[in-house]
């Protein structure tokens, strides 16, 4: 039987970062450099009122320019896949086709899951309010969007960057009324050869 | 003279809209009946449920996770994408009203929230909580079927034999069948698909059970 087993509640304290235009630079660094990200990844979603948590896990894929696959393979099988202007997703039952442009929402959510992963987000302070933190090991962006209507459905993005690479190492998207999704990245790859074939649909 | 003719068509359209539905059936003693909530597949000490859902509304479709928790005197429904965005979260109470916690802007219909509503009211509380139900039982396969009227129509709830679930809830209203929820189960312990059909409506769900062993967490 496959047991996933993760802590995503490991212990941390961070303190507000001592060098942020540094950490920006290297951020950008890296950006340029990284071509490709493989990685798996689990995703604890939180309900605060009743106490239980909802976890998935799957895989994920990124190939510049602004290819993304995401995979969830359990509990559920569900795919999303952004490329070329298109986004695609597919369940067990149903396969759909969306044209990124042609949607206000679609937009958004390309921009800024795309954004997350590459850091691109954090130059985004016309719509984001943005706080710097560091642990020893991690670094931590706290974002607040500006906009009163992004705010009823998301409260507050943070997004931990390894202190090695500056790549994602996780994600935490918390809702209007404390409930929040928790994303983890594990086992990075980064720059690998990704076929083509794993953003086409 | 025009509206006897007119009555009697109606009872006899009535009754045959009944007649039709279980005409297989005879009234059953209400003392061997089981009691009023226990054919429900949720009940108090059944846990959480999570389904994988799609629900078709005239040509959309939405596609997510729909997440059911008993509480001590109420039931919890979340619907949320599969990436975690919450879409509605209601609370669900035995006399068949509810109360919407939250719900996306983009949803937040009075007529879609009050159908959706009612639906998954009658998913977890089948039987009406209002002393009303009677009790009928098949000629043939001995399988029960329990009537009960809620104000807005009535529901037929069939048992099945050998799990004493639920297998089938027909709801009717004054002249047709209105909504069908089917039941599916392999083991005869917990729901593996629920399937909801509107007669009257361009309304679908299907729900499939999921198994979260394999994402068991520790901390």
């Amino acid at each position: 039987m496959l047991i996933v087993v993760v802590s995503l509640q490991a212990q941390e304290s961070f303190k507000p970062m001592s060098d942020i235009p540094g950490f920006k630079v290297r951020l950008e660094t890296m950006s340029k450099s990284t071509l490709s990200i493989a990685c798996d990844f689990v995703q604890e979603k939180n309900l605060v009122v009743l106490s239980e948590k909802i976890i998935s896990k799957g895989v994920f894929f990124f190939r510049k320019e602004n290819k993304i696959r995401w995979e969830y393979t359990q509990p559920y099988r569900y795919l999303i896949i952004i490329s070329n202007g298109r986004l695609y997703t597919r369940d067990d039952k149903n396969q759909k086709v969306y044209d990124i442009e042609s949607n206000k929402m679609f937009q958004e959510m390309n921009r800024f899951i795309s954004g997350c992963i590459q850091g691109d987000i954090l130059k985004n302070e016309r719509d984001y309010a943005t706080e710097y933190f560091e642990s020893s090991t991690r670094y931590l962006v706290k974002l607040v969007p500006r906009e009163e209507k992004m705010r009823q459905m998301l409260n507050e993005v943070n997004i931990w960057f390894d202190k090695n690479d500056l790549t994602v190492s996780g994600l935490k998207m918390v809702e209007s009324g404390e409930d929040y999704t928790k994303i983890i990245f594990l086992n990075k790859k980064l720059n690998t050869e990704i076929p083509l074939e794993k953003f086409t649909f | 003279m025009r509206n006897l003719l007119f009555n009697i068509l109606l009872i006899l359209l009535l009754s045959g809209c009944s007649a039709s539905l279980f005409n297989n059936y005879r009234v059953y003693d209400m003392q061997a009946a089981p009691d009023e909530n226990s054919c429900s597949w949720f009940r108090e000490d059944t846990g959480r449920y999570l389904f994988q859902s799609s629900i078709d509304i005239y040509k959309n479709n939405f596609s997510g996770l729909l997440f059911v928790k008993p509480l001590n005197e109420s039931h919890r429904i979340l619907f949320i994408t599969e990436l975690g965005i919450k879409i509605f979260d209601m609370e669900f109470f035995r006399k068949g009203d509810f109360r919407i916690h939250y719900c996306l802007d983009e949803m937040n219909r009075k007529s879609i929230t009050n159908t959706l509503g009612n639906d998954l009211s009658l998913m977890i509380y089948n039987i009406a909580d209002n002393g009303t139900a009677e009790v009928m039982q098949e000629r043939n396969e001995g399988r029960l079927a329990i009537k009960s009227e809620d104000g807005r129509g009535t529901r037929y709830c069939l048992i099945n034999k050998k799990t004493g679930k639920i297998d089938e809830l027909i709801k009717t209203g004054t002249f047709a069948k209105k909504l069908n929820i089917k039941f599916f189960s392999t083991a005869g312990t917990a729901p593996d698909s629920i399937v909801f059909t509107h007669y009257n409506l361009k309304l679908n769900i299907h729900l499939t059970r999921l198994d979260e062993t394999g994402t068991i967490i520790s901390e």
